[in-house]
């Protein structure tokens, strides 16, 4: 092994590093933020697209100007551990994207959602006076604010800055819909939330295994140094 | 105790670009851990800082923008970010937008004084030009740009520094 590195042309060098720079460092550093939003259960999911915002599939935390770099990556390591880790963060977060898509569906449908909502803006707009100029009525823009206070729930979002229009009252009243987070309707996202966060926590810890056998190997550093060109 | 806006009859917020990229970086920072684009906040430094501006905004019942606004938006983004976060950090602005529901008004080029435009360029223009079609609502302008609210103030229309927010203790 060591004497095939010591033979090793130059180019395979800046392939190493590409692959290091511009597919293995994006996704961890992605993974690193999908894992902190995960394990504050906040899906970033939107019903806008029924899909999670911020969390994506692995290719796409990589530049799609890099997307060439990333297919040689995949070529040259078809038989490696971290694919099946790629293809298995990615059906998870399918199944993630499927299940609380479905329970927005079905929040939106279920009476214990809708009379829990309705007898928190109750409660709030009985409130409102006394929560100062920023709380407005909702009454009018019930239908809105229903869908916003459903995908709130589906991120357990703790509460929202003052700015945002529904703040006075998901920060008052609302955020005691989250209690329905603890129904049975959820526990299939709560597991599939689950998978998907043990599947980045060891796909994570894979990758920054493999970028350090790889800076030891082939002596790439793990980042770029300004002024330290590294194939020389 | 702040003042009402409501109250004072300025219930409408016009947003410059400067405020609105503030908020989103602050969210990109904070919540998506975006710490590269620590450095590029200027005024949303700390917590304390973004609660007033927070609260500040929320104190309006509408809130409102222009195009051109959104178009310099667009061009920082593509200047000062790298591609692989564009997309975030758009998810991130159209969250802003949504959560404030924020309106916008087209202003057409040649609806605006070709000589101010000139001066100050368009998209200071298009937000001047938005706020003096209120008329009595009395408007705020919110911006970090001191050319734009020096012009506001010579026009008659309400404009204050994102500064002024932030270090106002009775805001």
């Amino acid at each position: 092994m060591t004497k095939r590195l010591e033979t090793l042309p130059k180019k395979q060098f800046r392939r190493i590093a590409a692959w290091i720079y511009a597919v293995i460092n994006p996704i961890i550093d992605s993974l690193q933020r999908e894992l902190s939003l995960l394990n504050s259960g906040n899906l970033t999911w939107r019903s806008r697209t029924n899909k999670c915002e911020f969390i994506r599939t692995i290719q796409e935390y990589v530049d799609s100007t890099q997307w060439p770099n990333y297919q040689d990556f995949l070529a040259e390591h078809r038989d490696s551990g971290l694919i099946p880790g790629f293809k298995q963060h990615n059906s998870t977060l399918e199944k993630v994207n499927t299940e609380a898509t479905g329970v927005f569906v079905r929040l939106l449908d279920s009476n214990v959602f809708i009379d829990m909502f309705e007898a928190m803006l109750r409660q709030y707009e009985i409130q409102r006076p006394s929560l100062g100029p920023q709380a407005q009525s909702l009454a009018d823009t019930k239908k809105d604010v229903r869908e916003e206070a459903a995908q709130h729930v589906i991120n357990n979002v703790q509460s929202l800055p003052s700015h945002y229009v529904i703040a006075s009252f998901w920060n008052s009243t609302g955020r005691n819909l989250l209690s329905l987070r603890n129904n049975p309707e959820f526990q299939p996202l709560h597991r599939a939330t689950e998978t998907l966060l043990k599947t980045s926590t060891k796909l994570k810890t894979e990758l920054e295994s493999y970028r350090l056998s790889l800076s030891r190997n082939y002596d790439v550093p793990a980042a770029p140094v300004p002024g330290i060109p590294f194939e020389e | 105790m702040p003042a009402d806006p409501v109250i004072s009859g300025q219930q409408v917020l016009i947003f410059d670009t400067g405020p609105l990229l503030e908020l989103v970086l602050y969210s990109a920072v904070h919540d998506l851990q975006l710490g590269l684009l620590k450095g590029q906040l200027q005024f949303l430094k700390n917590v304390s800082s973004y609660q007033k501006v927070s609260e500040f905004v929320a104190s309006f019942p509408k809130k409102t923008t222009t195009p051109h606004v959104v178009a310099e938006i667009s061009s920082w983004i593509i200047r000062k970010t790298e591609r692989k976060g564009q997309s975030a950090i758009w998810g991130l602005v159209y969250r802003e937008f949504s959560s404030m529901r924020m309106d916008e008004s087209l202003l057409k080029l040649l609806e605006m004084p070709q000589e101010l435009v000139a001066d100050i360029g368009a998209v200071d223009v298009s937000v001047l030009k938005l706020a003096s079609s209120f008329g009595k609502t009395k408007p705020i302008v919110l911006s970090i740009d001191s050319t734009l609210i020096a012009e506001c103030k010579r026009a008659g229309v309400n404009a204050k520094d994102l500064w002024e927010v932030i270090f106002d203790n009775n805001s």
